[in-house]
């Protein structure tokens, strides 16, 4: 009756991504609405843009992708909690505040300055192991929903990825330089 | 309706729609009766042009709904495009106990399964079919492969199957349609193995995806979204091409929402004498009659339908005055699974998304007993390249992070393996009369466990992929590899075993019941092994089969 095997299996198993698994407690239309006045939001909205900034195309916060995250937060998804925005936060203001003070620190900090923390606190958290329930343990699966609600958008799958939605044929190629990667290829099975 | 029916065909799934454009096609007025809503082709596939951004959930599934409605259903790798292909396992319940945990996956709407089916076509070959006969375990199939041979030329001509002649001992060629081939990860694969095995291969998968049209139907668009339903009618299923060739006939008379209670048994004649239906949406029961029934509602519900046919002459069931209507019950182990990125092919890209990809097909235990457990498996997998789903879970941020995305990842590839299951009688399907469904039907139980045979089998197959993959030079990662529950492969079969002897099966070489040769039971009931391979080929091969048997008797009046 079935394959053994599906690419979003491939994908997501076979290198160890959380990302699908995330995905798999989004929310309804209406749950949308209400996070829109969620306060958790600006912070989670800045993130996003850090991760995957406007370039010739949109970037995360232009797409709603804090929506998406702060609803895979609020399911609980693959470990988030509805306290990890708060969590991540709070672990940034730390890198802020001798520079800022606190409260609020890295959102006043400069634009370069959030880069340059946030590249820092990444860079650490793949960097050692840390405990399984710290906010560094936490980042990827953060970044994850990030990157996931990017690229499920219509502006990242189609217009910062290929989304091919009847390729017609299967053929092989060399890809050229300048060449995008498809956006579904893969995800959410067939994406 | 008109009560006029030379057959009535229960159930719209793979083999039922076999079984009603083959009878019609042969003269026969039919009755299709098919327990779900009305589905149909092209108009009624709703999220075949769906795009993730416009789900609420981007392709997948509401946690709640994965945590209530559809906890075992999930098991079918189902997403949010296709969750409603799925029946509701809150409203659909059956009964199995802990130690089985059956996960009985289904699709309760015309077409059935067929609509959601992984569409691999895979012909049995005569090790197979001498399999019981040869270790002592279940029944002796009373067919030999050349007498199915054939049915599956048949069968593949008809559903269009793309594949490659191997002249393999262990997995018989048919008539193919072109292939879809290998991508550059899986020649890689097929290479290494091929360099390093005298008696194994990889070669491309055999599926049901046409890539030469049959009629209206066109070649796949390489969409790898099938389950969805396909308005090219690339893939086989009923909707794309036994239907219309059923209703082309004239002679189909279609029956939607409406469940086979029970048969009911002539004991003057020895034949069933009519099928008790009961309206899903009124409760209404009524009672039709014909002088062929095929019984092709699934393994499990038509294995129920004959014990539910309980009648003085038959108190245990009609088809069980051998005591083993229910036993022998199979699915395949499916484990796995086994990981490998692939390095050295970065130039490779592919544009298209393939709904299919290779197969391992057994070697082991096939010319003589090499291991300490019996029969074998093989494996399935595909290849392609990474993509911004892992990005996550590696470092970096930014502008640079986001370009990078734009690259293709690396070369990966994977597999799942698929082990014979032992027929076992103690595998069972029953009847629990004192508890009932929403329809007021007894609840159906299943206890099917995996024996130390299959374990065994899996944990071979983990050292074989675990060394094949090892041959790639990349980075292997076998945690995942395990086995799943019982039902999980979704190939259950069994229950209504074919043999010669009536003391010891249930269905004669053609798919009759032994005690009421009017009744055709062609799901995947009558297997009496499983094979290491996909079934449903097989079903549709003894499907068209015995619709031919039982149309030559029709024309005899023997029926």
């Amino acid at each position: 009756m079935t394959v053994p095997l599906n690419r979003r299996e491939l994908l997501s198993a076979g290198l160890g991504a959380l990302a699908a698994s995330m995905l798999q407690a989004a929310a309804s239309p209406g749950a949308w609405a209400k996070l829109a006045g969620d306060g958790r939001r600006p912070f989670v909205d800045r993130i996003c843009d850090l991760v995957i900034p406007a370039t010739d195309t949109p970037g995360a916060s232009q797409v709603q992708a804090a929506d998406f995250v702060l609803l895979a937060c609020d399911h609980g998804m693959a470990g988030l909690t509805a306290q990890s925005p708060a969590r991540l936060e709070a672990a940034l203001e730390a890198l802020a505040n001798p520079k800022h003070g606190a409260p609020g620190g890295f959102l006043r900090a400069p634009a370069a300055e959030q880069q340059a923390l946030l590249a820092r606190y990444d860079a650490d958290s793949f960097a050692r192991p840390h405990p399984a329930d710290s906010t560094a343990a936490e980042w990827p699966t953060f970044k994850s929903a990030i990157v996931a609600a990017y690229y499920t958008s219509q502006a990242g799958a189609s217009q910062e990825l290929v989304y091919d939605a009847v390729p017609g044929s299967h053929d092989d190629f060399e890809p050229g330089p300048g060449f995008r990667m498809f956006s579904n290829q893969g995800f959410g099975g067939s994406l | 309706m008109s009560g006029d029916f030379d057959a009535i065909v229960c159930g719209s799934g793979i083999t039922g729609g076999w079984a009603a454009k083959e009878l019609t096609e042969r003269g026969l007025k039919v009755l299709m009766v098919e327990r779900g809503p009305h589905l149909e082709h092209r108009v009624d596939y709703k999220t075949e042009f769906t795009l993730p951004w416009e789900l609420p959930f981007r392709g997948l599934t509401d946690p709640k709904i994965l945590a209530t409605t559809k906890r075992i259903q999930k098991a079918a790798r189902m997403d949010e495009w296709t969750k409603d292909m799925f029946v509701d396992d809150e409203v659909d319940i059956y009964e199995s106990p802990p130690e089985s945990n059956f996960q009985w996956l289904r699709g309760y709407h015309l077409g059935g399964r067929s609509l959601m089916w992984g569409r691999q076509c895979y012909r049995m070959g005569e090790h197979n079919f001498q399999a019981n006969a040869k270790d002592g375990h279940g029944v002796a199939w009373p067919v030999k492969y050349a007498d199915i041979a054939p049915w599956y030329d048949h069968v593949e001509r008809f559903i269009g199957v793309n594949g490659t002649i191997e002249n393999f001992p262990s997995l018989p060629d048919g008539q193919f349609q072109p292939s879809m081939g290998f991508n550059a990860g899986e020649q890689r694969f097929a290479e290494v193995v091929k360099a390093r095995y005298s008696h194994r291969r990889v070669f491309p998968g055999r599926t049901a995806n046409l890539t030469q049209a049959i009629g209206d139907r066109v070649p796949c668009q390489f969409r790898d979204q099938c389950a969805r339903g396909c308005s090219f009618g690339a893939y086989f299923s009923t909707q794309s091409s036994t239907l219309p060739a059923a209703r082309a006939t004239g002679r189909l008379t279609l029956l939607t929402d409406t469940i086979v209670e029970s048969l009911e048994f002539d004991p003057a004649t020895k034949r069933a004498s009519g099928v008790r239906l009961l309206q899903a949406k009124t409760g209404a029961r009524s009672l039709q009659k014909a002088r062929i029934v095929f019984l092709c509602t699934g393994s499990i519900n038509s294995v129920s339908v004959l014990l539910r046919s309980v009648s003085p002459a038959m108190p245990r069931g009609l088809g069980n005055s051998c005591g083993l209507l229910g036993r022998y019950v199979m699915d395949h182990v499916f484990g796995g699974l086994a990981f490998s990125t692939i390095p050295g092919l970065e130039g490779h890209m592919y544009r298209g998304r393939k709904n299919n990809g290779l197969i391992i097909p057994r070697w082991v235990n096939v010319a003589a007993q090499e291991t300490d457990f019996l029969r074998g498996y093989s494996f399935q997998g595909l290849s392609m390249r990474g993509n911004w789903s892992t990005a996550g879970h590696a470092p970096g941020i930014g502008a640079g992070f986001k370009n990078a995305q734009r690259k293709p990842g690396p070369w990966i590839i994977g597999f799942g393996v698929s082990a014979e299951c032992l027929p076992r009688r103690e595998n069972q399907v029953s009847i629990n009369f004192a508890r009932k469904d929403r329809y007021g039907l007894p609840l159906t139980r299943i206890d099917v466990r995996f024996g130390d045979n299959e374990h065994k089998a899996v944990a071979h197959s983990r050292g074989e992929i675990s060394q094949m993959l090892g041959l790639l030079g990349g980075q292997v990662d076998l945690r995942a590899y395990g086995t799943a529950p019982p039902g999980t492969a979704i190939h259950e079969m069994g229950g209504a075993s074919m043999g010669a002897d009536p003391r010891q099966s249930v269905t004669n070489a053609f798919n009759q019941l032994h005690d009421a040769p009017n009744v055709f039971v062609t799901d995947g009931a009558f297997m009496n092994s499983s094979g290491d391979r996909n079934p449903s080929l097989t079903y549709m091969a003894f499907t068209a089969r015995a619709a031919d048997r039982a149309a030559a008797l029709w024309r005899e009046a023997k029926l």
